[in-house]
């Protein structure tokens, strides 16, 4: 052994004399050590360790031959792995396709140069990234889409041969063009001209097989800008032919159209692109490359073939000018407000070489209005053909009126709101239109008789009624089935301009006559205001209108007939409940409950058979039962309101520059006033007997009734069920289970019938998501799996309705809540396990969910500097990003956290 | 320290929380960051992952927990730490493409949720991956498939340090850290799982040529 040992240490100058010495080894260390050897280079066999180490010759030959093996195999393993790109480790089969290599990638997913088995044909396969196919709704879409898009034969349109879906791989399989998509064409040209173009890097969807791009005539010739129109006019007529068979594009961009060798087009991607992609606009960084080939009307989710022809007028415009039609835009906002502004220069002031028939033409086709361009692209496809004639073409270039028009829509305020809300664009467009011409309406109401001036206002209040149906309900007090299944919602954005709508509004109102029409449109209009202020957590202000409209009210009880009352009376109890209501937020719980009262006696005096009547009475009960939650009350709004004395003349100067402050400071949840969560301590979340007694008054209203219940009543009963199920986890009872379960299938099933409706989605998410995360340690491992399965569904629905509307704080605020309380529940089940590794990974999943909490709410943040209540927030969330990483990394998880390791 | 390529200097400075030092630590780190990337990647997600991208969102995740670094005992490994990192970011991935039931995937089958099978289907995917031949396939196919049974015979952190010390190239020090056991445990847990494994080996037929 002695001998044995010198030997190595005199043999093998690379092993520490240390080790060697400390006697006796165990064959643990000298694993150690002979590793330590190899890795200094040394070989080492297994004779030779027994030879040196005999005492241990039984444990060598227990272990040594598997490391060698496991050596072995990593070595390979890892030398695999050095060299390779895991996006490249697709199965070289798929289907019935041999992929060869890759010629392009981008958004949608990878493209393949792949040949087909049996057939010997070359094809291009793409295969789709997991997020461009959705989720799970995504392969039926996709099989949908791409089916309708085998359907298409058409020169100008790439065939698909084929499309499938294996290991969760969706495919497509195409013809392979072999030349260039018209973005590389671009970028080219633009080098050959040695023009500074923006980025280069934006081809997406290569198809390609590169450098067999074929022969364009010099850029700036008249070769060219026939070549320009030859390659408009294969376009549009494909498309034409597409739209002929109902399938739109929503996609046209340089990077999808091919050129091939022979200078023939093929437009690829047919119905491929997801409308749902939109939903991730704000999540990828890349947008404004993508972004700029949008139509305006794409922003507001709306796609039709005028958009197709709109992303084919900008790829038009991009090869006359070799420059974005957004111009030099580079962020998301600037080319949003650049396209919402429709500031695209015309062609001829980037170059003056583009002949004026070929402007003419393109503008025509990327109009911002959709009917302001052609009335399809096989118009499109006739003018330029008419170009290449030599005829005169069709479109005309705006005439000076039209210009005037088209500026007033283009109202200055719109474009201040939709740099940070394209969603909301068309909606504040209509507004804009709204406000307009009922300015000049008012205005030339003044040189009028009176008969027409009347007949203007009453006109001019239907058509202000009429664009403001969508958004003046409040989801709490809906009066009507549309405001729960508006699919419109209120974003400070919109609040904002609906605010300068308003105060046109309030002009017809102080003018309203005396008549009892006039005073009953009045009471209307007030309690619209006050419902309107509501929504933007205004309580006071709604408080106002409210007390004005019953003001009205008294005096029409003195004058009017019966006949005339009766038919408002709803209206007065509905009133009552918006006071009880506001009253509650404003901190006076016993008033409120007053009002209530109030409104109950009022409505019980009515036709209790009437579905309105009794739906209202139910909604009655409903409020009163409701208490307010730690938070809920923004009494800081308060304060921040008196600085601002109120503008009674209601008339906002059209601002233009970045939003206004103002009205929709309101509209902020997290509204700087929710108390931090450990003080929420002394709140109940049990209901107590009266609340009960109050909530299942309203379900018994609302179960009676012979008629099918209106959407309306469905969604307050589901929201009684989830009012009776508080407390259902952390204190668990049949009848809060009961009503949990109900509340759960009434809400689900409402959601999917009205997928679209967000005041539905919204509870939904947020039902979903109720838990008290403060009582999370009294909870055994199966309700924690439990609340943890609902928050991923709350999470889902929260991200689908996100998806729509992008910009409203209040989904994001609830999913950020969401993955928050995912972290506690995470946490808490890491705490429970007492094995290390599956405790970190919990944690670890944890930190990953505050994490996200910490990212939703810097977009808030960011988006909202002045809701101090986001920045609070976002300082909790990192706080308790810190504590768990602590646990994380040091295991120090006070009180009874895991085991530090087994020994 | 220098063991692992990463100097006090650059040890010091990532304390400090400088940047340019993290870019350092990368470089250094990159072979192994790589090889546990690859290794505990899902093989559901890596179709559509490339692991240059994800070494980029590693990065950039240690850029913004560098001040974490910091509040690590002294003498810490940097690798652990980043190691760390990246596990995270894995987390987030996988989250991102599996969504939820990226969590949920392991539920049902075990308690265990990056350990146990992930580990195992880890190897045994990289044991599999080395398979060039289809005769050769065929032959090592069943040990694959016995492979992977003993490992997951195993009692998780036994299988956790085979795969850390063979498929992560970590030290037995790192190893010991990222498990929070000790050295001498670690060690010795390593050579059981060895020892686990050559049994199995054993009985299987024809077991030389597998290997």
């Amino acid at each position: 052994m002695t001998d044995a040992r010198r030997s190595e240490s005199s043999d093998n100058p690379g092993s520490s004399p240390e080790a060697s010495s400390r006697s006796p080894l165990s064959v643990e260390e000298l694993v150690e050590q002979t590793l330590a050897r190899q890795k200094a280079g040394e070989a080492v066999s297994m004779g030779q360790l027994i030879a040196d180490y005999p005492a241990l010759a039984d444990q060598i030959r227990d272990v040594w031959p598997a490391l060698e093996a496991l050596q072995s195999l990593s070595s390979d393993w890892k030398q695999s792995v050095s060299r390779k790109r895991t996006g490249m480790q697709l199965p070289c089969q798929l289907g019935p396709y041999r992929l060869e290599r890759e010629i392009g990638r981008g958004g949608m997913g990878v493209v393949y140069e792949a040949q087909h088995g049996q057939l010997q044909r070359r094809v291009a396969v793409k295969v789709l990234s997991g997020q461009a196919v959705h989720a799970d709704k995504g392969l039926e879409r996709f099989l949908r889409e791409a089916r309708s898009a085998a359907r298409l034969h058409h020169t100008n349109i790439i065939p698909v041969f084929n499309f499938g879906e294996q290991d969760g791989l969706y495919f497509i399989a195409m013809q392979l063009i072999r030349g260039a998509a018209l973005d590389r064409v671009i970028g080219r040209l633009r080098r050959d001209g040695d023009l500074v173009g923006a980025d280069a890097e934006t081809s997406h969807n290569l198809l390609e097989a590169p450098a067999e791009e074929c022969d364009i005539p010099d850029y700036g010739t008249d070769a060219f800008w026939r070549f320009v129109a030859s390659a408009g006019v294969q376009a549009a007529q494909a498309v034409h032919y597409a739209h002929s068979q109902s399938t739109i594009h929503r996609d046209l961009k340089p990077a999808n159209l091919l050129l091939d060798q022979d200078g023939t087009v093929w437009i690829a991607d047919f119905g491929l692109a997801m409308q749902s992609d939109t939903g991730h606009w704000s999540q990828t960084n890349s947008l404004a490359g993508t972004l700029r080939y949008l139509s305006p009307e794409q922003f507001q989710g709306t796609c039709n073939e005028a958009s197709d022809q709109y992303g084919l007028g900008v790829t038009l415009y991009e090869l006359l000018t070799l420059k974005a039609a957004t111009g030099d835009t580079t962020t998301q906002a600037e080319v949003m407000r650049a396209i919402a502004e429709s500031r695209i220069a015309t062609p001829r002031s980037v170059n003056a070489q583009v002949p004026i028939d070929l402007e003419t033409i393109v503008m025509k086709a990327v109009s911002r209005e959709p009917a302001d361009r052609y009335a399809d692209c096989g118009q499109l496809a006739d003018d330029l053909q008419r170009f290449l004639e030599g005829r005169s073409v069709l479109a005309r270039p705006p005439g000076a009126l039209e210009q005037l028009t088209k500026w007033s829509r283009r109202n200055p305020l719109l474009a201040a709101s939709i740099c940070v809300s394209a969603l909301s664009l068309l909606l504040v467009a209509g507004i804009a239109v709204v406000g307009y011409s009922l300015e000049r309406q008012a205005r030339l109401a003044e040189q009028q008789t009176e008969l027409e001036k009347s007949s203007a206002i009453i006109k001019s209040r239907e058509s202000l009624d009429e664009a403001l149906d969508e958004f003046s309900g409040s989801g709490d007090s809906a009066s009507r089935d549309q405001d729960v299944l508006s699919t419109s919602v209120l974003t400070p954005e919109t609040a904002e301009t609906l605010g300068y709508a308003f105060g046109l509004y309030r002009e017809f109102v102080e003018r309203a006559g005396a008549s009892p029409e006039d005073m009953a449109w009045t009471i209307a209009t007030r309690k619209r205001f006050g419902d309107f202020s509501q929504r933007l957590n205004d309580f006071e202000a709604a408080t106002v209108e409210y007390e004005a409209a019953l003001r009205e009210w008294d005096v029409l009880v003195a004058t009017a007939t019966a006949e005339q009352l009766t038919s408002l009376r709803l209206t007065i109890a509905a009133i009552y409940n918006e006071l009880g209501t506001c009253l509650l937020f404003l901190g006076q719980p016993d008033a409120s409950a007053r009002w209530h009262a109030r409104a109950q006696s009022a409505l019980e005096q009515l036709d209790i058979d009437s579905a309105d009547v009794r739906y209202e009475l139910a909604r009655t009960h409903f409020l009163a039962s409701r208490k307010l939650r730690p938070g809920e009350s923004p009494l800081n709004s308060l304060s921040a309101r008196a600085n601002e004395p109120p503008d009674r003349s209601g008339r906002r100067p059209p601002r233009s520059g970045g939003p206004m402050p103002g009205v929709w400071r309101h509209l902020i949840p997290g509204r700087t006033s929710r108390p931090e969560p450990r003080d929420a301590g002394r709140f109940e979340m049990e209901m107590s007997s009266k609340q009960r007694t109050q909530l299942e008054r309203a379900i018994a209203l609302l179960e009676t009734g012979a008629e099918a219940p209106s959407v309306r009543a469905r969604f307050l009963l589901a929201q009684c069920y989830a009012g009776l199920s508080m407390g259902r986890f952390t204190n668990p009872s049949r009848q809060t289970e009961d009503a949990g379960e109900e509340a759960d299938r009434r809400l689900s099933d409402l959601h999917e019938e009205y997928p679209d409706a967000p005041a539905i989605t919204a509870k939904l998410a947020e039902l979903l998501a109720e838990v008290d995360t403060r009582s999370l340690q009294m909870l055994d491992e199966n309700t924690l799996r439990e609340i943890e399965d609902r928050l991923a569904d709350s999470m889902m629905v929260s991200q689908e309705l996100l998806v729509n509307h992008p910009f409203v704080p209040d989904y994001k605020f609830t999913l950020v809540h969401t993955h928050s309380k995912m972290a506690a529940v995470l946490e808490s089940r890491s705490r429970r396990t007492f094995d290390r590794l599956q405790s970190q990974v919990l944690l670890m999943e944890a930190v990953t969910e505050v994490e996200e909490s910490i990212r939703l709410q810097t977009q808030l943040a960011k988006r909202y500097p002045q809701a101090t209540g986001y920045q609070q927030w976002l300082l909790r969330f990192e706080g308790r990003r810190t504590q768990l990483l602590e646990q994380l990394m040091f295991g120090d998880s006070p009180g009874w956290g895991p085991p530090r390791g087994r020994n | 320290m220098l063991e692992d390529g990463i100097s006090a200097e650059l040890i010091a400075r990532l304390r400090a929380g400088e940047e340019a030092a993290l870019g350092e630590l990368l470089a250094v780190c990159e072979a192994r960051l790589r090889q546990m990337l690859f290794f505990r990647l899902d093989p559901r997600v890596a179709s559509r992952v490339d692991v240059d991208d994800l070494l980029q969102e590693v990065f950039l995740d240690a850029q913004k927990r560098l001040s974490h670094f910091a509040a690590t005992p002294e003498g810490s490994s940097a690798y652990v730490w980043l190691r760390l990192v990246a596990m995270q970011t894995l987390c987030d991935v996988h989250r991102r493409h599996l969504g939820t039931k990226a969590r949920d995937a392991g539920r049902d089958q075990s308690l265990n949720l990056v350990s146990g099978n992930s580990t195992a289907t880890s190897m045994a995917h990289a044991l599999a991956g080395n398979l060039t031949s289809p005769s050769q396939a065929i032959q090592r196919a069943e040990a694959v498939d016995a492979v992977q049974r003993a490992l997951q015979e195993m009692e998780e952190i036994d299988r956790e340090v085979l795969a850390l010390r063979n498929f992560e190239d970590l030290s037995n020090q790192e190893v010991a850290e990222v498990l929070g056991i000790n050295q001498g445990a670690a060690s010795l847990r390593y050579v059981r799982a060895l020892k686990r494994l050559q049994q199995i080996m054993a009985k299987l037929p024809d077991s030389d040529k597998a290997w």
